[in-house]
């Protein structure tokens, strides 16, 4: 993998991406079906890029200009490197070590750049064939790939019309279609759903999802939208300034964030620091599984319980940051205790606090809840649960945090 | 992206505000600029002879003289073809050591009196010139024939052809290209089947520039090529010999030309939907 390719070079690699992507790309790990290890300076800018990734559909998510556009063109190996190593199921694609590198013509990547690049004197039909008359697939062979993909895509009745002539979906369709005729073995789309409304954007995303499960290539897509990246993603790759942050599944990313950093990547705002008071499994709490222990914290006068992996070592009154998930506390109406709630739930910490602000957010209501501990939460909750408890501006509530809530950060 | 331009065309029409008052200095000084420009050529029209114009143009010395033109012009503008567009190209997509230099450089015969531009091939075609004298010894004289119009021409009018071509390259999205190279198309193939079709307007635009920068091209040619008499030079001899009077019917005929040709690049780019010249 890239340790072995690697050995003028691992040393730069490896202490340029400190914790997560160093980890990622850890050597006792089996090569993912994706391997990209590139680095490119640029003026202000350093490009410092590892990761694995298994098929299926792979995320690049971060912020604007943290780099994601410029690794989807090296690796379709449009954009020139200093240091490479690119491959595709074990197939080199770019290795600088030995001189290595294959051109853009014989990768065999369909690439989807953000404003989809439409040949503008060409026809949706031309377009789409585009790639089909250097791989060999003349005449009749190429013409029922053409359509084929029209049928793939739903562009009948489009066929001779312009891409000025075609509405922003369609116009995605076509450049999807025109990178799948030539059967890519990757497909690389930049932003796929940045230009369209946000009502198409959904549909299309569902679309994505669809085709992707029905063409088997694997994809790399650019986003900086965490509710895409979350939506579509079998695998996140988080990007900030030209590095690694982490790679994991969408749930690791978003519901256990390597560092604070990602924490406000995908949204995770609530962050408190607290010290270890216990490690003991609690008494509410007899299953623990054996790779998770329990603790107790004390953050600013609340204590609160958390779960974390067995592995990772600590020690009573160890400072650690906390991230909260705040989708998992639940709100009472009133003053509660633990043996007014007669349900049976998991250990929650309960505390009492003041609904101060009620912000509509599309589907859902931002319920801020000022605590008597003096913290405040940002809380989503849809409208019938606010109706349900009878909540408003002023209403005394009870908040509690299950065990479920709290995220501990490794770093 | 064209329906991006377009919108951007309509908002750029539409003042975003109403004028109230101060506009009449810029009408007042604009109409003196107006004037200047119109007034000579109106005037012109009233005092032509009319009368002696069809017997001045079928002069068989002025035939003579629009035809070594319009060859010369034409042959000028198939070179300018063949290397000024490979040029814009490479000035466009290619980095390269002293890339800005070649970029000023090729402005340099926009700007420089066309006498000198005339001086400067003298010295290199001319008969004990660097390439001339040896092409002379073999019995290939540059100076004095078409060839030499030919190239004075091209000295001078290549470069609206560069510069139109380059910027019609680079006004193309290098997404396009990237795109078609990942679905197996190389340089070749995609400056034929990408670059060129969507740059054809800008370029063409550039050619019909050029094309007429050659047929009016005195300066150069005097020097390199008094004879065979081009319509400028033809032009120039009729004023000293004759005087105005044996001119103005050929100045009538390059007016006329030129309008046509103005016309003609206004066409080909509300067609082709781009402004890299005009």
């Amino acid at each position: 993998m890239i340790g072995s390719h690697y050995t003028g070079q691992s040393e730069q690699f490896l202490t340029s991406t400190e914790g997560a992507a160093a980890k990622a790309s850890h050597a006792s790990e089996p090569p993912g079906a994706l391997s990209v290890a590139i680095r490119r300076e640029i003026v202000g800018f350093i490009l410092d890029i590892i990761f694995n990734v298994p098929h299926g559909l792979t995320v690049l998510f971060g912020p604007s200009g943290a780099g994601k556009s410029l690794t989807l063109q090296a690796i379709a190996g449009l954009f020139s490197l200093d240091s490479a190593n690119i491959a595709l199921d074990g197939i080199v694609w770019h290795d600088s070590t030995n001189g290595f590198y294959l051109p853009p013509q014989r990768r065999r990547v369909g690439y989807v750049p953000q404003n989809y690049a439409l040949f503008p004197h060409l026809t949706v039909e031309q377009n789409i064939f585009f790639g089909l008359k250097v791989r060999g697939r003349q005449g009749n062979q190429g013409n029922q790939r053409v359509s084929e993909l029209i049928e793939l895509m739903q562009l009948k009745g489009l066929e001779r019309r312009r891409p000025a002539q075609l509405s922003g979906g369609q116009q995605q369709r076509v450049a999807l279609a025109r990178a799948l005729a030539p059967d890519p073995l990757l497909l690389l789309l930049d932003e796929p759903f940045s230009s369209l409304d946000a009502a198409v954007r959904e549909t299309l995303r569902e679309e994505m999802r669809a085709l992707h499960e029905r063409i088997h290539v694997p994809i790399v897509l650019v986003t900086h939208d965490a509710a895409e990246a979350r939506a579509l993603a079998d695998t996140i790759v988080v990007i900030q300034q030209g590095r690694v942050l982490q790679v994991n599944t969408p749930d690791e990313v978003f519901r256990s964030p390597q560092t604070r950093t990602i924490a406000t990547l995908v949204g995770m705002h609530t962050c408190w620091s607290g010290s270890v008071s216990a490690i003991a499994p609690l008494p509410q709490m007899p299953h623990t599984p054996a790779s998770q222990q329990t603790l107790t914290l004390q953050t600013d006068g609340l204590s609160l319980h958390a779960c974390i992996p067995a592995t990772m070592l600590v020690h009573t009154g160890q400072r650690l940051e906390l991230g909260i998930r705040t989708d998992e506390i639940r709100v009472f109406p009133g003053k509660q205790s633990v043996e007014s709630i007669n349900e049976q739930t998991p250990p929650m910490a309960l505390i009492p606090g003041t609904v101060i602000r009620d912000q509509p957010k599309g589907s859902f209501h931002s319920i801020t809840v000022q605590l008597e501990t003096g913290q405040r939460l940002d809380l989503p909750m849809i409208v019938r649960e606010i109706h349900d408890a009878g909540l408003g501006v002023g209403s005394l509530v009870t908040v509690g945090i299950p065990v479920s809530a709290v995220h501990v950060f490794e770093g | 992206m064209q329906q991006v331009a377009s919108t951007d065309l309509e908002q750029r029409r539409t003042m975003p505000f109403r004028s109230t008052g101060g506009g009449v200095v810029f009408w007042l000084l604009a109409a003196c600029m107006m004037l200047y420009l119109v007034g000579p050529l109106v005037y012109f029209l009233f005092v032509l002879p009319w009368s002696a114009v069809s017997s001045t143009l079928s002069d068989p010395d002025a035939v003579q003289a629009l035809i070594t033109s319009a060859m010369s012009a034409t042959i000028a503008t198939m070179f300018m073809t063949l290397f000024g567009i490979p040029l814009g190209y490479v000035l466009a997509r290619f980095t390269f050591p002293g890339k800005s230099i070649v970029s000023v450089a090729i402005y340099l015969p926009l700007v420089f009196p066309p006498v000198i531009s005339g001086i400067i091939l003298l010295i290199l075609f001319g008969p004990y010139g660097l390439i001339g004298g040896p092409l002379a010894n073999a019995g290939w004289e540059i100076d004095d024939t078409l060839a030499g119009i030919v190239l004075a021409q091209i000295f001078v009018a290549a470069p609206f052809v560069v510069v139109a071509a380059r910027s019609a390259f680079e006004s193309i999205d290098p997404h396009l290209e990237q795109v078609a190279a990942t679905l197996g198309h190389h340089r070749w193939s995609l400056f034929w089947r990408v670059s060129l079709p969507l740059a054809r307007g800008g370029i063409i635009a550039g050619l019909i520039l050029a094309w007429m920068r050659a047929l009016g091209e005195f300066g150069a040619t005097v020097v390199l090529a008094y004879h065979p008499y081009t319509i400028p030079v033809f032009t120039f001899v009729q004023l000293s010999s004759v005087g105005v009077a044996g001119a103005l019917p050929l100045a009538l005929f390059s007016l006329g030309l030129s309008v046509i040709v103005i016309g003609a690049i206004v066409i080909v780019q509300s067609r082709m939907g781009r402004s890299n010249v005009l």
